[in-house]
């Protein structure tokens, strides 16, 4: 019995859902930044344009990540040696929200700088924030991983 | 002022402020995309992906054998057979 297909199923679900968050609320809904609104500031009609272009592809990856993790969940569901834990599951999707949040936050944040959480004022205290969430999700994840009984809902849908 | 007929006739000029419009708005859009700094730009875009992929691919092959291990022990609790009927079977 492996729970592995289902923890990394989860986590790229996890990853495409958290970056669906991050581009549907912060992007479009709330547009506190863009992709590349620390270089390019959405302040003219062209720039948002070019950001648009950007968030387009940031939100293709996002689907490639999201539809990679249904993959591995339809893998994993089909084995039989696979316990099918909700708790793990869950676990999974929260620890790859928090892991998108954490590498996202560092690579294009702090590392590239190519957007900020929120651009306007002290975007370090915002940054920080956005990377605390990612490392408190990752934590909640694991610990939900690690505190799921193996023999809770292994029921497989075929038996 | 937007006018119905200039949208029906797709002829406001914001409407053509894409990538691939042939209009003065679209060819800046097009420049400021396919520029010098399209490499940095993309990786921007792309590389928190490939490292959240190489991270889901460890997780696949390896890592979770070792969180499994470290149970806690309300979990190992959970796992000990008890007076219930029986387990479900696959």
């Amino acid at each position: 019995m492996s729970s592995r297909p289902l923890i990394s199923a989860g986590v790229a679900l996890g990853i495409g859902m958290g970056g669906f968050v991050d581009g549907i609320v912060f992007h479009q809904i709330l547009q506190l930044h863009n992709m590349l609104s620390s270089r390019l500031p959405p302040t003219t009609l062209v720039n948002v344009e070019i950001n648009m272009f950007w968030d387009g592809l940031f939100h293709a990856f996002t689907w490639l990540m999201t539809a990679a993790g249904l993959a591995l969940l339809w893998r994993a569901v089909r084995r039989r040696d696979v316990p099918l834990s909700t708790w793990v599951f869950v676990g999974s999707l929260i620890t790859g929200w928090g892991l998108f949040n954490l590498v996202e936050g560092l690579i294009d944040h702090q590392l590239l700088q190519i957007h900020h959480v929120y651009e306007l004022g002290n975007h370090f205290l915002w940054d920080m924030l956005f990377l605390a969430s990612g490392v408190v999700l990752i934590l909640m994840g694991l610990t939900l991983i690690q505190a799921a009984p193996s023999t809770v809902g292994t029921v497989h849908p075929d038996s | 002022m937007m006018d119905l007929r200039d949208l029906l006739l797709l002829r406001l000029p914001l409407i053509f402020a894409c990538p691939v419009c042939e209009t003065t708005t679209g060819r800046q859009v097009r420049e400021g995309i396919l520029n010098a700094d399209f490499p940095f730009h993309f990786a921007g875009a792309i590389l928190p992906f490939a490292v959240l992929t190489g991270i889901v691919a460890a997780i696949h092959f390896s890592v979770p054998q070792r969180i499994a291990r470290r149970r806690t022990p309300a979990a190992r609790a959970l796992d000990r057979p008890g007076p219930t009927p029986e387990e479900p079977t696959r």
